[in-house]
């Protein structure tokens, strides 16, 4: 799969800048963006889901389909559990069998029956992300994922992560919370003010030892100065 | 215990993020009814078409002048040259009353006959089909030197008021349905709307709404001509014609109501501006009370609104056996209207998407 491609790529909303000349490539593999609230990560991710258009510069996007969980949970409240994930499957041609692993896989077996407007938010945010699988997208963007999710279910979701990704598929994360992705990155990209501070492997952060942590916090007060 | 200032500020606070919706609902709606007012001038159909036409060949142009001017105060007559039109217009509520004016009415100091017909089906004219008669009778009595006396003779089946109303009902549940519930359905769906463009799209989002509430819409006007004909009411057969132009109907204001409700991002103004919407087409489209009953301003507005001729050809399949023919420009005409309702709501999806 080729990868995705930015290029000098400019978003605003009225007078509000979102996003300023921003350039990355995203290959196969895993690649997390970090930034603080307001920093332009759903902005980016609305970009790469085509849901909205760049105001100026190049967007390259592969053939292939994608996925996506939301910051702010896409699920039908009046259906249950069960229905949003056949609603979802039908519309993206998935398999009962498919859908049953999701079920499995994001711990919903038992809410299946449940409405998705009664379950709770961390409930939510795993029925968001089995969603985002639903089409056995290529690309897969998760959009603070495990924002609402209890530490016990962080782990079992990250190991189907990684089951599902393998070596081809294309995963981009967007979160502020830098320590639940970063061993796992191929890339890290730091974004603040709609720009992007630093990209790059997260083992070759040499100035400040490898330390991605301590170059985060670097990077969003150097912007904040 | 702080009193309610707090609580007060917090409402003050409140309505400013939803300044929109608080104008719309407090000064454009307000603005609305008063000036609706406007359209509400008479209490009887002082201004409601009526035809008056020759009964042969020798009837002239005066004697079908006097007539005129014997019933103006109480219609808004217009010359037909042909009885037949006159008659099929009446059929077509284009008018609510034929007059046949006889030869001689003018010249003769004998005595003569005026027969006014109106339609047993429109019931809401009837009544005051007699005072067009009684007028008409003492008005030429008074300008004539013939006796002149006003027969008024009721054509088709006579409905009650109960049996008249009911097709008007069938229509307000259909636009009750488009301003109401459809917007409230859809701003639902607004909440996963990112996720359905993902793998589908607005478009056929809001074409399968379309059609599940289209099948819940034909339900719901089974169940009125059920009630009708269990009530014994003289209703006609249900027709592909009546059930077709209340779908058009439905569409077409759903298409409408869809637009405003992208159009104001699914907002409390959206919502308020749909109920408006409702109540000024009520209004403005005399869907129970004859063109011209209030006010000629109300008659005007009326003859240009194509919710207005629906109602009538609703109307006239369910009490009336007229050939569907007949209605055949204004189901088109309705038909035209609904598509450009939906090319305009198709359009403001577009839009919307851009703007998200």
């Amino acid at each position: 799969m080729k990868p995705i491609e930015l290029t000098d790529v400019e978003k605003s909303y009225g007078e509000a800048t979102s996003l300023e000349a921003i350039s990355l490539s995203f290959e196969p593999g895993w690649h997390i963006v970090l930034g603080p609230n307001g920093a332009g990560k759903t902005t980016l991710f609305r970009l790469l889901l085509g849901l909205t258009d760049p105001d100026a510069g190049q967007l390259s996007i592969p053939d292939g389909s994608v996925g996506c969980s939301f910051q702010e949970p896409q699920v039908y409240e009046g259906l249950t559990v069960r229905e949003n994930l056949e609603t979802f499957g039908e519309i993206a041609g998935a398999s009962t069998d498919w859908l049953e692993t999701l079920l499995e896989r994001c711990g919903l077996t038992r809410m299946g029956h449940r409405p998705a407007g009664a379950l709770s938010a961390g409930f939510r945010s795993r029925l968001d992300v089995a969603l985002a699988f639903v089409n056995r997208p290529d690309i897969v963007l998760l959009d603070e994922p495990l924002a609402d999710v209890d530490d016990e279910y962080v782990g079992r979701l990250r190991e189907f992560f990684l089951e599902y990704a393998g070596p081809d598929r294309l995963f981009v994360v967007a979160t502020h919370h830098h320590d639940r992705f970063i061993e796992i990155a191929d890339t890290v990209t730091i974004l603040a003010d709609g720009r992007v501070q630093w990209t790059g492997d997260p083992a070759t952060a040499s100035t400040h030892d490898g330390d991605i942590t301590e170059l985060y916090r670097d990077s969003i007060s150097v912007d904040e100065t | 215990m702080r009193g309610i200032g707090p609580l007060l500020r917090k409402d003050i606070a409140w309505g400013k993020h939803r300044l929109a919706a608080l104008l719309v609902l407090f000064v454009l709606v307000p603005a609305v009814v008063a000036g609706g007012t406007l359209f509400f001038e008479h209490t009887l159909p002082e201004n409601s078409p009526i035809a008056i036409t020759p009964t042969d060949e020798d009837v002239t142009e005066a004697d079908l002048d006097v007539v005129r001017g014997g019933v103006a105060f109480v219609s808004d007559p217009k010359i037909v040259d042909s009885r037949d039109a006159a008659f099929s217009q009446l059929r077509r509520e284009q008018v609510y009353a034929v007059i046949e004016v006889p030869p001689g009415i003018t010249d003769t100091d004998g005595s003569a006959t005026i027969d006014i017909s109106v339609h047993g089906s429109v019931t809401i004219y009837r009544m005051p089909s007699q005072v067009l008669g009684t007028m008409l009778s003492d008005s030429l009595d008074e300008m004539l030197p013939a006796d002149i006396t006003g027969e008024r003779h009721v054509i088709g089946d006579r409905k009650s008021l109960s049996e008249y109303l009911l097709p008007t009902m069938a229509m307000l549940v259909v636009m009750l349905v488009a301003f109401a519930y459809v917007p409230a359905v859809l701003a639902r769906e607004a909440q996963v709307f990112d996720r359905l463009r993902l793998d589908s799209s607005l478009h056929r989002l809001v074409v399968a709404k379309l059609v599940f509430v289209t099948g819940l819409v034909l339900v719901s006007l089974g169940v009125i001509y059920l009630v009708g004909r269990l009530l014994g009411y003289g209703l006609q057969p249900p027709s592909v014609v009546a059930v077709g132009v209340l779908v058009l109907s439905f569409l077409g204001l759903s298409g409408l109501s869809i637009s405003i409700s992208f159009a104001t991002d699914f907002s409390d103004a959206g919502r308020v501006l749909n109920v408006v919407c409702f109540f000024v087409l009520v209004v403005l489209s005399n869907l129970a009370y004859p063109a011209g009953f209030f006010s000629p301003l109300s008659k005007f507005v009326a003859r240009h609104n194509p919710l207005h001729y629906a109602m009538i050809v609703v109307r006239s399949e369910l009490l009336r056996s007229v050939p569907a023919r007949v209605y055949a420009p204004w189901i088109a005409a309705v038909a035209v209207v609904a598509g450009l309702s939906l090319s305009g709501m198709w359009l403001m999806i577009e839009t919307y998407k851009r703007g998200h």
